[in-house]
Protein backbone atom coordinates (compact mmCIF):
# COMPACT_ATOMS: atom_id res chain seq x y z
CA UNK A 1 0.00 0.00 0.00
CA UNK A 2 2.54 2.57 1.20
CA UNK A 3 4.98 1.37 -1.63
CA UNK A 4 1.94 2.00 -4.28
CA UNK A 5 1.24 5.45 -2.96
CA UNK A 6 4.94 5.96 -3.22
CA UNK A 7 4.99 4.91 -6.72
CA UNK A 8 1.75 7.14 -7.27
CA UNK A 9 3.35 10.23 -6.06
CA UNK A 10 7.03 9.62 -8.29
CA UNK A 11 4.91 9.47 -11.03
CA UNK A 12 2.68 12.74 -10.39
CA UNK A 13 6.40 14.70 -9.52
CA UNK A 14 7.70 13.60 -13.38
CA UNK A 15 4.26 14.24 -14.94
CA UNK A 16 3.96 17.62 -13.35
CA UNK A 17 8.03 18.14 -14.89
CA UNK A 18 7.58 16.74 -17.84
CA UNK A 19 4.55 19.17 -18.77
CA UNK A 20 6.06 22.38 -17.37
CA UNK A 21 8.95 21.70 -19.37
CA UNK A 22 7.05 21.07 -22.77
CA UNK A 23 4.57 23.83 -21.33
CA UNK A 24 8.36 25.96 -21.18
CA UNK A 25 8.59 24.83 -25.09
CA UNK A 26 5.23 25.36 -26.33
CA UNK A 27 5.65 28.78 -25.06
CA UNK A 28 8.56 29.30 -27.13
CA UNK A 29 7.27 27.95 -30.42
CA UNK A 30 4.22 30.23 -29.99
CA UNK A 31 6.59 33.25 -29.72
CA UNK A 32 8.40 31.95 -32.79
CA UNK A 33 7.21 31.82 -36.19
CA UNK A 34 7.60 28.28 -35.69
CA UNK A 35 3.71 27.46 -37.43
CA UNK A 36 1.79 24.22 -36.74
CA UNK A 37 5.20 22.57 -34.89
CA UNK A 38 4.00 24.95 -31.83
CA UNK A 39 0.84 22.35 -31.55
CA UNK A 40 3.59 19.15 -30.14
CA UNK A 41 4.88 20.39 -27.40
CA UNK A 42 1.50 22.25 -26.13
CA UNK A 43 -0.31 19.25 -26.74
CA UNK A 44 2.23 17.24 -24.65
CA UNK A 45 1.98 19.53 -22.00
CA UNK A 46 -2.08 19.17 -21.81
CA UNK A 47 -1.93 15.55 -22.57
CA UNK A 48 0.69 14.95 -19.36
CA UNK A 49 -1.23 17.57 -17.24
CA UNK A 50 -4.62 15.43 -17.73
CA UNK A 51 -2.74 12.62 -16.56
CA UNK A 52 -1.31 14.02 -13.67
CA UNK A 53 -4.64 16.01 -12.47
CA UNK A 54 -6.31 12.30 -12.30
CA UNK A 55 -2.93 10.45 -11.10
CA UNK A 56 -3.04 13.61 -8.18
CA UNK A 57 -4.80 13.09 -4.98
CA UNK A 58 -7.89 15.29 -4.32
CA UNK A 59 -5.86 17.68 -2.26
CA UNK A 60 -3.26 17.70 -4.19
CA UNK A 61 -4.79 18.72 -7.64
CA UNK A 62 -4.68 22.42 -7.94
CA UNK A 63 -1.39 23.00 -9.24
CA UNK A 64 -1.97 19.69 -12.17
CA UNK A 65 -4.98 21.57 -13.25
CA UNK A 66 -3.12 25.25 -13.64
CA UNK A 67 -0.56 23.04 -15.65
CA UNK A 68 -3.90 21.96 -17.65
CA UNK A 69 -5.49 25.48 -17.89
CA UNK A 70 -2.10 27.22 -19.54
CA UNK A 71 -1.50 23.87 -22.06
CA UNK A 72 -5.00 24.54 -23.05
CA UNK A 73 -4.29 28.18 -23.35
CA UNK A 74 -1.02 27.23 -25.30
CA UNK A 75 -3.22 25.47 -27.67
CA UNK A 76 -5.48 28.25 -28.58
CA UNK A 77 -2.72 30.36 -29.13
CA UNK A 78 -0.79 28.27 -31.49
CA UNK A 79 -4.31 27.71 -33.12
CA UNK A 80 -5.52 31.33 -33.46
CA UNK A 81 -1.39 32.72 -34.72
CA UNK A 82 -2.19 29.48 -37.40
CA UNK A 83 -5.43 30.96 -38.43
CA UNK A 84 -5.10 34.52 -38.12
CA UNK A 85 -1.67 35.75 -38.73
CA UNK A 86 -1.14 35.42 -42.43
CA UNK A 87 2.36 34.65 -44.22
CA UNK A 88 3.24 37.93 -46.29
CA UNK A 89 6.63 39.24 -47.61
CA UNK A 90 7.41 42.78 -46.78
CA UNK A 91 8.32 44.50 -49.68
CA UNK A 92 11.61 46.47 -49.18
CA UNK A 93 12.66 49.47 -50.86
CA UNK A 94 16.01 48.53 -50.87
CA UNK A 95 15.53 45.08 -52.89
CA UNK A 96 13.27 46.51 -55.25
CA UNK A 97 15.86 48.98 -56.21
CA UNK A 98 18.62 46.57 -55.86
CA UNK A 99 16.36 44.56 -58.55
CA UNK A 100 15.73 47.67 -60.82
CA UNK A 101 19.49 47.93 -60.60
CA UNK A 102 20.35 44.58 -61.49
CA UNK A 103 17.90 44.68 -64.81
CA UNK A 104 19.63 48.36 -65.82
CA UNK A 105 23.20 46.39 -65.36
CA UNK A 106 21.60 43.49 -67.47
CA UNK A 107 20.34 45.40 -70.31
CA UNK A 108 23.86 47.09 -70.79
CA UNK A 109 25.87 43.39 -70.38
CA UNK A 110 23.76 42.36 -72.93
CA UNK A 111 24.49 45.72 -75.11
CA UNK A 112 27.94 44.92 -74.46
CA UNK A 113 27.69 41.20 -75.88
CA UNK A 114 26.00 41.56 -78.91
CA UNK A 115 29.06 44.30 -80.31
CA UNK A 116 30.88 40.84 -79.51
CA UNK A 117 29.17 39.04 -82.02
CA UNK B 1 18.87 4.58 -70.45
CA UNK B 2 19.52 8.79 -71.15
CA UNK B 3 18.34 10.33 -74.12
CA UNK B 4 20.72 13.38 -74.13
CA UNK B 5 17.63 16.25 -74.27
CA UNK B 6 20.55 19.09 -75.43
CA UNK B 7 20.01 17.62 -78.61
CA UNK B 8 16.52 17.74 -79.27
CA UNK B 9 15.08 20.72 -80.93
CA UNK B 10 12.76 22.59 -78.53
CA UNK B 11 9.34 24.43 -78.60
CA UNK B 12 9.52 27.11 -75.96
CA UNK B 13 6.02 27.34 -74.32
CA UNK B 14 7.43 30.40 -72.00
CA UNK B 15 6.21 33.35 -72.45
CA UNK B 16 6.59 37.07 -71.33
CA UNK B 17 4.53 38.39 -68.04
CA UNK B 18 3.62 34.66 -66.21
CA UNK B 19 4.02 34.55 -63.14
CA UNK B 20 4.15 31.77 -60.50
CA UNK B 21 4.01 32.04 -57.07
CA UNK B 22 4.80 29.36 -54.24
CA UNK B 23 4.71 28.77 -50.86
CA UNK B 24 8.18 27.18 -49.37
CA UNK B 25 7.80 25.17 -46.34
CA UNK B 26 10.90 23.39 -44.52
CA UNK B 27 10.16 20.15 -42.29
CA UNK B 28 11.03 20.88 -38.85
CA UNK B 29 10.54 17.89 -35.85
CA UNK B 30 8.47 15.91 -38.67
CA UNK B 31 6.07 19.02 -39.20
CA UNK B 32 5.75 21.43 -41.94
CA UNK B 33 6.46 25.25 -41.43
CA UNK B 34 5.75 27.90 -43.89
CA UNK B 35 9.33 29.79 -44.48
CA UNK B 36 9.09 31.35 -47.85
CA UNK B 37 7.97 32.75 -50.87
CA UNK B 38 8.97 31.98 -53.77
CA UNK B 39 8.33 34.07 -57.03
CA UNK B 40 8.85 33.04 -60.45
CA UNK B 41 8.29 35.61 -62.99
CA UNK B 42 8.78 36.06 -66.80
CA UNK B 43 9.25 39.70 -68.81
CA UNK B 44 10.77 41.12 -72.38
CA UNK B 45 13.49 42.98 -72.34
CA UNK B 46 14.74 44.53 -75.58
CA UNK B 47 18.15 45.88 -76.14
CA UNK B 48 18.84 47.97 -79.49
CA UNK B 49 19.83 44.91 -81.68
CA UNK B 50 17.39 41.88 -79.75
CA UNK B 51 14.59 40.78 -77.60
CA UNK B 52 15.47 38.63 -74.45
CA UNK B 53 13.06 36.90 -72.25
CA UNK B 54 14.07 37.78 -68.65
CA UNK B 55 13.42 34.69 -66.40
CA UNK B 56 13.19 35.31 -62.57
CA UNK B 57 12.99 33.53 -59.46
CA UNK B 58 12.83 35.30 -56.07
CA UNK B 59 13.15 33.96 -52.73
CA UNK B 60 12.00 36.01 -50.19
CA UNK B 61 11.24 34.50 -46.35
CA UNK B 62 7.75 35.29 -44.37
CA UNK B 63 7.73 38.53 -42.55
CA UNK B 64 7.45 36.49 -39.69
CA UNK B 65 10.83 35.16 -39.86
CA UNK B 66 12.72 37.97 -41.06
CA UNK B 67 14.08 38.91 -37.61
CA UNK B 68 15.32 35.78 -37.06
CA UNK B 69 16.74 34.18 -40.58
CA UNK B 70 16.04 36.44 -43.39
CA UNK B 71 16.37 35.67 -47.24
CA UNK B 72 16.20 37.81 -50.16
CA UNK B 73 17.23 35.85 -53.15
CA UNK B 74 17.25 36.76 -56.75
CA UNK B 75 18.14 34.59 -59.61
CA UNK B 76 18.10 35.85 -63.32
CA UNK B 77 18.56 34.84 -66.46
CA UNK B 78 18.41 36.24 -70.07
CA UNK B 79 17.64 33.95 -72.49
CA UNK B 80 16.63 33.49 -76.53
CA UNK B 81 12.79 33.50 -76.63
CA UNK B 82 12.78 31.00 -78.72
CA UNK B 83 15.77 28.31 -77.89
CA UNK B 84 15.85 29.38 -74.17
CA UNK B 85 19.11 29.86 -74.72
CA UNK B 86 20.97 31.94 -71.91
CA UNK B 87 23.32 35.14 -72.82
CA UNK B 88 23.62 36.39 -68.91
CA UNK B 89 22.86 34.71 -65.58
CA UNK B 90 22.57 36.72 -62.40
CA UNK B 91 22.39 35.66 -58.94
CA UNK B 92 22.29 38.03 -56.01
CA UNK B 93 21.74 36.17 -52.37
CA UNK B 94 20.89 37.78 -49.38
CA UNK B 95 20.93 34.67 -46.56
CA UNK B 96 20.57 35.68 -42.78
CA UNK B 97 23.71 38.60 -43.47
CA UNK B 98 25.74 36.64 -46.09
CA UNK B 99 25.71 38.21 -49.18
CA UNK B 100 26.91 36.97 -52.68
CA UNK B 101 26.63 38.18 -56.48
CA UNK B 102 27.70 36.31 -59.59
CA UNK B 103 27.34 37.35 -63.09
CA UNK B 104 27.65 34.98 -65.46
CA UNK B 105 28.04 36.18 -69.29
CA UNK B 106 27.65 33.31 -71.67
CA UNK B 107 30.17 34.65 -74.67
CA UNK B 108 28.81 34.00 -78.25
CA UNK B 109 31.86 31.65 -79.06
CA UNK B 110 29.34 29.33 -77.16
CA UNK B 111 32.20 27.47 -74.97
CA UNK B 112 33.43 30.41 -72.40
CA UNK B 113 31.75 31.74 -69.35
CA UNK B 114 32.85 34.94 -68.17
CA UNK B 115 31.95 35.31 -64.86
CA UNK B 116 32.15 38.17 -62.30
CA UNK B 117 31.45 37.14 -58.52
CA UNK B 118 31.40 38.73 -54.72
CA UNK B 119 31.10 36.84 -51.52
CA UNK B 120 29.92 39.08 -48.35
CA UNK B 121 32.50 42.01 -48.45
CA UNK B 122 35.57 40.05 -50.53
CA UNK B 123 36.93 41.60 -53.34
CA UNK B 124 35.31 41.26 -56.93
CA UNK B 125 36.77 38.03 -58.42
CA UNK B 126 36.64 37.59 -62.07
CA UNK B 127 36.97 33.90 -64.14
CA UNK B 128 36.79 32.40 -67.62
CA UNK B 129 35.09 29.69 -66.98
CA UNK B 130 34.88 26.50 -70.21
CA UNK B 131 31.60 25.27 -70.97
CA UNK B 132 30.13 22.78 -73.43
CA UNK B 133 27.85 24.47 -75.72
CA UNK B 134 24.74 23.71 -74.57
CA UNK B 135 25.43 24.13 -70.83
CA UNK B 136 22.94 26.16 -69.38
CA UNK B 137 21.76 28.49 -65.58
CA UNK B 138 20.19 26.82 -63.31
CA UNK B 139 16.54 29.39 -63.99
CA UNK B 140 17.00 28.45 -67.10
CA UNK B 141 17.21 24.98 -66.46
CA UNK B 142 13.80 25.24 -64.39
CA UNK B 143 11.73 26.93 -67.37
CA UNK B 144 12.86 24.26 -69.91
CA UNK B 145 11.36 21.21 -67.98
CA UNK B 146 8.54 23.04 -69.40
CA UNK B 147 9.55 22.64 -72.66
CA UNK B 148 9.95 18.94 -72.54
CA UNK B 149 8.18 16.88 -74.63
CA UNK B 150 6.74 13.82 -72.27
CA UNK B 151 4.63 12.14 -74.93
CA UNK B 152 8.08 11.31 -76.37
CA UNK B 153 10.02 9.64 -72.96
CA UNK B 154 9.04 6.50 -71.59
CA UNK B 155 8.67 6.47 -67.40
CA UNK B 156 12.04 5.44 -66.25
CA UNK B 157 14.34 7.54 -69.03
CA UNK B 158 16.37 10.42 -67.58
CA UNK B 159 17.05 13.08 -69.69
CA UNK B 160 20.50 15.02 -69.56
CA UNK B 161 21.36 18.38 -68.60
CA UNK B 162 24.28 20.10 -68.26
CA UNK B 163 24.14 23.41 -65.72
CA UNK B 164 26.86 25.79 -64.75
CA UNK B 165 26.56 26.76 -61.13
CA UNK B 166 29.37 28.06 -58.72
CA UNK B 167 31.26 28.43 -61.45
CA UNK B 168 30.99 24.71 -62.01
CA UNK B 169 29.91 22.67 -64.66
CA UNK B 170 27.07 20.02 -63.25
CA UNK B 171 25.57 17.11 -65.37
CA UNK B 172 21.82 17.06 -64.15
CA UNK B 173 19.18 13.93 -64.86
CA UNK B 174 15.52 14.17 -65.04
CA UNK B 175 14.07 11.29 -64.38
CA UNK B 176 10.54 11.23 -65.99
CA UNK B 177 9.38 8.52 -63.23
CA UNK B 178 5.19 8.96 -64.76
CA UNK B 179 2.20 10.43 -64.19
CA UNK B 180 0.29 11.38 -60.82
CA UNK B 181 -3.06 13.07 -59.83
CA UNK B 182 -1.94 15.29 -56.69
CA UNK B 183 -3.66 17.85 -54.92
CA UNK B 184 -3.10 21.28 -55.24
CA UNK B 185 -4.41 24.06 -53.17
CA UNK B 186 -4.51 26.37 -56.04
CA UNK B 187 -5.71 23.87 -58.96
CA UNK B 188 -7.17 21.44 -57.21
CA UNK B 189 -7.03 17.97 -58.03
CA UNK B 190 -4.10 17.87 -60.95
CA UNK B 191 -2.89 15.05 -62.99
CA UNK B 192 0.67 15.73 -62.79
CA UNK B 193 4.06 14.70 -64.89
CA UNK B 194 6.56 13.19 -61.66
CA UNK B 195 10.01 14.12 -62.01
CA UNK B 196 13.05 12.92 -59.94
CA UNK B 197 16.44 15.05 -59.86
CA UNK B 198 19.86 14.02 -59.49
CA UNK B 199 23.11 15.93 -60.19
CA UNK B 200 26.69 15.20 -59.37
CA UNK B 201 26.44 17.70 -56.47
CA UNK B 202 26.24 17.09 -52.31
CA UNK B 203 23.31 20.24 -52.42
CA UNK B 204 20.86 17.79 -53.53
CA UNK B 205 20.66 14.16 -51.42
CA UNK B 206 18.81 10.99 -52.24
CA UNK B 207 17.77 9.21 -54.73
CA UNK B 208 14.33 10.51 -56.29
CA UNK B 209 14.10 12.64 -53.14
CA UNK B 210 14.32 15.75 -55.37
CA UNK B 211 10.54 15.95 -57.20
CA UNK B 212 8.57 17.91 -59.40
CA UNK B 213 5.03 17.15 -60.71
CA UNK B 214 4.29 19.40 -63.39
CA UNK B 215 0.70 19.43 -64.73
CA UNK B 216 -0.04 17.09 -67.75
CA UNK B 217 -1.43 20.19 -69.93
CA UNK B 218 0.03 22.09 -72.49
CA UNK B 219 0.58 24.64 -69.79
CA UNK B 220 3.01 22.51 -67.75
CA UNK B 221 3.06 24.68 -64.44
CA UNK B 222 5.17 22.90 -61.99
CA UNK B 223 2.82 23.26 -59.13
CA UNK B 224 4.79 20.78 -56.50
CA UNK B 225 8.19 20.00 -55.75
CA UNK B 226 10.03 18.68 -52.93
CA UNK B 227 13.72 18.42 -51.71
CA UNK B 228 15.92 16.93 -49.56
CA UNK B 229 19.07 18.78 -48.76
CA UNK B 230 21.78 18.50 -46.28
CA UNK B 231 20.42 20.87 -43.87
CA UNK B 232 16.74 19.25 -44.04
CA UNK B 233 13.44 18.52 -46.66
CA UNK B 234 11.10 20.88 -47.37
CA UNK B 235 8.17 21.49 -49.94
CA UNK B 236 7.42 23.78 -52.37
CA UNK B 237 3.75 24.24 -53.33
CA UNK B 238 1.92 26.83 -55.64
CA UNK B 239 -0.18 29.40 -54.47
CA UNK B 240 -0.98 31.73 -57.23
CA UNK B 241 -0.84 31.44 -60.90
CA UNK B 242 -1.13 34.36 -63.92
CA UNK B 243 -0.30 35.49 -67.09
CA UNK B 244 -0.19 31.80 -68.42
Amino acid sequence: MFQEFKNLFVMRNILIILSVIFGLLGIVFVILPMGTIAFLPAGIALALSIIAYFVSGKSKRKFPYILMILSFLLLLSAGAKKVFVEDTVKVEKQFLEEKQEAKQDAQKELENLEDLE
Amino acid sequence: MVSLFMFFPLTAQIHANEKLVYSGSYFLSGMMTNVAQITMSTEMLKTSKKSYLHLSVEAATFQKWDSYFKIRDLYESYVDPQSLKPSLYQRNVYEGGYTKTEKYTFLPDGKTVKSVTRRKNGPVKTNSVSINPKTIDVVTLIYKLRTINFSTIRPGQFIAFQTIFDEKEYPVWIKFIGKETISTSKLGKQACFKLSISSKTNKLKGTDKNLIWITADSKKIPCLIEFSIPVGTGRVSLINVSGI
